[in-house]
């Protein structure tokens, strides 16, 4: 053993402990043999024994009995703790599988109720205007012609007015009643109204009158006329 | 009876799981070490006190984070002291040398006297001791953890455990031992080998 080697154990060495005997044995044998290394030993020595006087001073030293009781207060707290949030999300858990129950019950009640039963729809391939009713004295009495169904036809907006009774305009059998067409709202200049023979205020001949009226179904012939005004 | 038997590992798993009584076990099995290591480091009472309540709430806290792979129970425990006494010396929190704890009584006063001289001595040693050197030196010579132990403590390789450790003893030496400096500058400038 050299020196070098020496100083690596010599710390073990005068504690009597680490190096094996046989290691123990050579470094005592070299210590011997050198006298530096020798008196590094004792220095070494003495330097554990004043630690370990340092040691044996406070051997007996420990925390204070309040912060055991501090700590155990502490350790209880902790463990209480995740027993209430376990008991929080066990409630959680039991609430969240009735919420989806529920959900559950409701979705198959909405796709298992009675479905009404609904007539195939028909479209008519052409407008269909229902029996000419008696005349009107106001539009609100009477609504003369009733629209069953006009496809793709955009209403006008729709408007208070007041009508008059439909007039033929060709000659019809006396209980005839015009059975289907089409009400086309018009206006008609005055004085056309008086070419058909209509009494006409000579100092309003100007302008135009409104007017519905109804068109064959078959023949687009103009059966029928009355007069419409907007209602004040 | 249960607790006396139990190893740490034993009785940290046990606490994981709520068992009030192994903490309590393993807290007066090992409070004591943590207490000294704490007070050697920093010579405050105050300190060690915060420290060992430190560090047993942080097992109560963190307990399961322990892996056994790491280390044993000890170094585990040591290691956070350890931070937990940085963290109060970086903030002033140690005592002076003079202010320390009180040597046990001696027998005869004269006795007692010397040996108290001695022993503030060396804790005003331990204490001027960077404390990466102190760390050590209370680790390995004061609270007798083999090096192994005290690397796994400090989180840092046997082999500097050791060389610091080495250093540390060398300075020690230079302020407690007449002789002390003038043998460790001799040693500093003498050759490795012996010269026949």
């Amino acid at each position: 053993m050299n020196c070098g080697e020496f100083e690596a154990s010599v710390g073990d060495l005068a504690r009597g402990r680490g190096p094996e005997e046989s290691a123990r044995r050579a470094a005592t044998a070299h210590a011997r043999e050198c006298a530096g290394c020798s008196s590094r030993l004792v220095e070494e020595r003495e330097l554990a024994g004043l630690l370990g006087l340092f040691a044996a001073s406070v051997a007996g030293r420990s925390a204070p009995p309040r912060v055991e009781a501090a700590l155990l207060d502490a350790f209880q707290r902790q463990h209480a703790v995740p027993s209430v949030r376990r008991h929080s999300l066990a409630l959680a858990r039991w609430a969240f599988v009735a919420a989806a129950a529920v959900a559950l019950v409701l979705g198959a009640a909405w796709l298992l109720r009675p479905q009404p039963v609904v007539a195939p729809l028909v479209v008519a391939k052409r407008p269909i205007v229902a029996p000419v009713p008696v005349p009107v004295e106001s539009a609100k009495a009477a609504p003369v012609l009733q629209r069953v169904a006009q496809p793709r036809r955009k209403r006008p907006p729709q408007r208070q007015t007041a009508a008059t009774q439909f007039y033929p305009l060709t000659p019809v059998d006396a209980g005839a009643q015009i059975q289907g067409g089409t009400i086309v709202r018009i206006g008609m200049p005055r004085r056309t109204l008086a070419s058909f023979g209509w009494p006409l205020d000579p100092d309003d001949s100007g302008g135009a009158v409104e007017a519905e009226v109804v068109l064959d179904g078959d023949t687009g012939v103009a059966r029928a006329i009355r007069f419409v005004g907007r209602r004040q | 009876m249960q607790e006396e038997s139990a190893s740490d590992g034993e009785l940290l798993e046990r606490m994981v799981s709520g068992d009030r009584e192994a903490f309590a076990a393993l807290y007066r099995k090992r409070q004591a070490g943590v207490y000294r290591f704490a007070l050697q480091m920093s010579g405050s009472e105050a300190l060690a006190e915060d420290v060992v309540q430190e560090v047993f709430l942080t097992l109560v806290r963190a307990g399961a984070t322990y892996d056994p792979a790491c280390g044993p129970v000890t170094a585990f425990l040591y290691g956070i002291a350890r931070n937990h006494v940085r963290r109060g010396i970086a903030r002033g929190r140690y005592g002076s040398a003079d202010n320390g704890p009180e040597p046990l009584a001696a027998d005869h006063p004269e006795n007692d006297l010397a040996r108290s001289e001695t022993i503030a001595s060396v804790r005003k040693a331990v204490l001027a001791l960077p404390v990466r050197y102190r760390e050590v030196v209370v680790l390995c010579d004061l609270e007798e953890l083999d090096c192994r132990e005290a690397a796994e403590a400090l989180g840092c390789a046997l082999g500097t455990v050791k060389s610091r450790l080495h250093r540390a003893r060398r300075m020690l030496a230079g302020r407690l031992l007449p002789e002390g400096a003038a043998l460790a500058l001799s040693r500093a400038i003498r050759p490795a080998r012996c010269v026949p």
